[in-house]
């Protein structure tokens, strides 16, 4: 029992990186990539903003934003993709792959295409995962007299997409099923988007309600990534979180701009608008 | 005399403008040039800290706890960013297992858990929104389950946090 | 007498006014390239290829000052400026005859040079950029300039 009672005081299970304020992780820049067939090449800057070394290693995998059944952004991960999808991986690698990372040191890594004779025109993609990782780690908050110890890894990955562009491409959106509720204290907005083209629609989704006299009670502006298809869930507070009752008109615009991504990487196509009228009793 | 006369005119005036030469300035101009890239950092802030663990006896630590591990991403403002993780079920020690569970996550604009936004890290990936900030930290509890009879040892897990850009 | 009027007007054709003599070029621009938010970046003034350059040409032995006018911050997109700043070290002028020895300088100050056994000097800039966390991404440039007086 006193045995029990000894050890008892002893487990101490933790993420154990002990030393306070230690940050572990690594910077990526840019946080989009996209390579032009002709070039056949990129790069991504990698950073340790820590004070410890971090060991950094880089992976691609095929995956597309998709949404659930409540409008969440999810990332669909294709193991095998079928030979219809316009995949990248496999023939776009990274070098180096793996690196220690000193503290404050910075990397470059050049990304560089092979891809297969006869490739044909398009937008292919590609998942980059950049993975910091501390290493092992020692312990925290243990009666040494006990002799045990208990530590815990922690890892972070950083998922980036990859564009890889041959020969013109094109994109636009189709938006349709727009509907809006309030809920709560904020106006919920379901649309539906559906990419035309050959590469992914990479914009910005606006929304505005007016009461009727015109004026703006309501807004919302979110970044949106349409591969395939997707319907995302927006919200706009309202003001006091109500709104009287009366009529008022949505009006939604998709466009592609983004100001979080350089404006050469952007394909440009016509916005796409749609409204509709809420009642509120 | 005349001729030298005027000669030694031409000779002065000569001299005058090479003495208004004397200093000359001329200049030329370079750039100084950059392209500022945006970036997405991720880095594991601070432990999830159980401290001591009594046998048989569970322990909590929730988000808002001292104990809380914390995540720390600066992404561009205006960018949107999904939050996942892998968890351990169990951390373990040689054959012997300690099981994890009960995950509670927070994330926040301002370091600090208090009005944090909840999610579950054990279901799917949580978007935090194209927030004014760049700056969140999420926060990270969980629940140990020792047994009655839980052997010492050095246990041991993993955790992993992604930060998807879409 | 005529001949030593000769002498004199040969004298003063042949010479040229000074400011024909004395040439500068820009040579290559200061390249920060590709620089993160939040991670100050700097190029030294001896990096070879993103350092600016300068070439100033005149006459053996003559005597310049040379000042640079440097900016404090670079303009970027939507009125966005990304501080720089140049340390006491970052210019270095250096003749390009046998036995000339680089000089380190501040690019802040004016600096004489004296070109001793050539007619030209190169002078070489650096500096580092600060961009803030929340940096807006994009280009960003701004104008150095190098003025060259001549004694």
């Amino acid at each position: 029992m006193a045995i029990l009672r000894t050890l008892g005081l002893v487990l101490a299970a933790a993420l154990a990186l002990p030393l306070v304020g230690r940050a572990q992780g690594v910077l990526v820049a840019p946080h989009a990539v996209v390579i032009d067939h002709r070039t056949r090449s990129g790069s991504l800057s990698l950073y340790n903003p820590g004070d410890q070394p971090s060991e950094v290693s880089i992976s691609t995998f095929f995956g597309y934003p998709v949404t659930d059944s409540a409008g969440e952004f999810d990332l669909r991960t294709v193991e095998r993709p079928e030979a219809s999808m316009p995949s990248a991986v496999g023939w776009v690698e990274a070098f180096p792959k793996r690196m220690v990372l000193q503290p404050k040191e910075r990397q470059t890594v050049r990304l560089l295409a092979r891809p297969p004779a006869g490739l044909r025109d398009g937008e292919y993609w590609a998942r980059l995962v950049v993975t910091a990782r501390a290493g092992s780690v020692p312990v925290t908050g243990v009666d040494d007299s006990s002799g045990i110890t208990v530590g815990l890894n922690l890892e972070v990955r950083t998922v980036l997409p990859l564009q890889y562009r041959k020969g013109p491409v094109a994109t636009s959106v189709r938006a349709s099923s727009l509907k809006a509720d309030v809920k709560g204290d904020s106006l919920a907005v379901r649309l539906s988007l559906v990419r035309q083209g050959t590469a992914a629609f990479i914009g910005t989704v606006r929304g505005a309600l007016a009461d009727s006299t015109g004026r703006t009670v309501a807004a919302f502006s979110s970044p949106v990534a349409v591969y395939y298809e997707v319907e995302p869930r927006f919200a706009a507070a309202l003001p006091g979180g109500r709104l009287p009752q009366g009529r008022y008109r949505l009006r939604v615009e998709v466009t592609t701009e983004r100001e979080d991504l350089p404006p050469e990487t952007l394909l440009a196509a016509r916005p796409v608008r749609d409204s509709l009228e809420l009642n509120l009793p | 005399m005349r001729t030298t006369t005027v000669l030694s005119a031409i000779v002065a005036a000569g001299l005058t403008v090479g003495a208004a030469t004397v200093e000359a300035q001329t200049s030329a101009n370079i750039q100084a040039t950059a392209q500022v890239l945006s970036a997405l950092t991720v880095t594991a802030g601070k432990d999830l800290e159980f401290g001591n663990v009594t046998p048989g006896v569970n322990k909590t630590i929730a988000i808002t706890d001292a104990g809380a591990g914390r995540f720390d991403v600066n992404k561009a403002t205006g960018s949107d960013v999904a939050l996942s993780f892998t968890l351990p079920a169990n951390l373990t020690s040689g054959a012997n297992n300690l099981p994890i569970g009960t995950w509670s996550g927070g994330w926040n604009t301002a370091a600090t858990p208090a009005g944090a936004t909840g999610f579950d890290p054990a279901t799917g990936p949580t978007t935090t929104g194209s927030t004014a900030s760049g700056t969140l930290t999420v926060y990270v509890g969980a629940t140990v389950n020792p047994g009655a009879g839980q052997a010492a040892g050095a246990y041991t897990g993993t955790i992993t946090m992604s930060a998807v850009y879409f | 007498m005529r001949f030593q009027l000769l002498v004199m007007l040969s004298a003063l054709a042949a010479v040229p006014p000074a400011a024909a003599q004395l040439a500068v070029t820009p040579v290559r621009d200061l390249e920060f390239g590709s620089v993160i938010v939040g991670v100050p970046s700097s190029v030294a003034p001896s990096h070879p290829t993103r350092s600016g350059q300068f070439r100033i040409t005149a006459p053996r032995n003559t005597k310049v000052q040379v000042r640079l006018t440097l900016p404090g911050e670079l303009a970027g997109p939507a009125g966005a400026q990304l501080p720089i700043g140049f340390a006491s070290s970052d210019a270095i002028a250096v003749g390009d005859w046998p036995g000339s020895t680089p000089e380190s300088f501040n690019p802040q100050a004016t600096r004489n040079l004296q070109f001793a056994g050539g007619t030209i000097y190169n002078l070489f800039l650096g500096g580092t950029v600060t961009p803030a966390g929340n940096q807006r991404q994009g280009n960003y440039a701004a104008t150095i300039t190098l003025t060259i007086t001549n004694f």
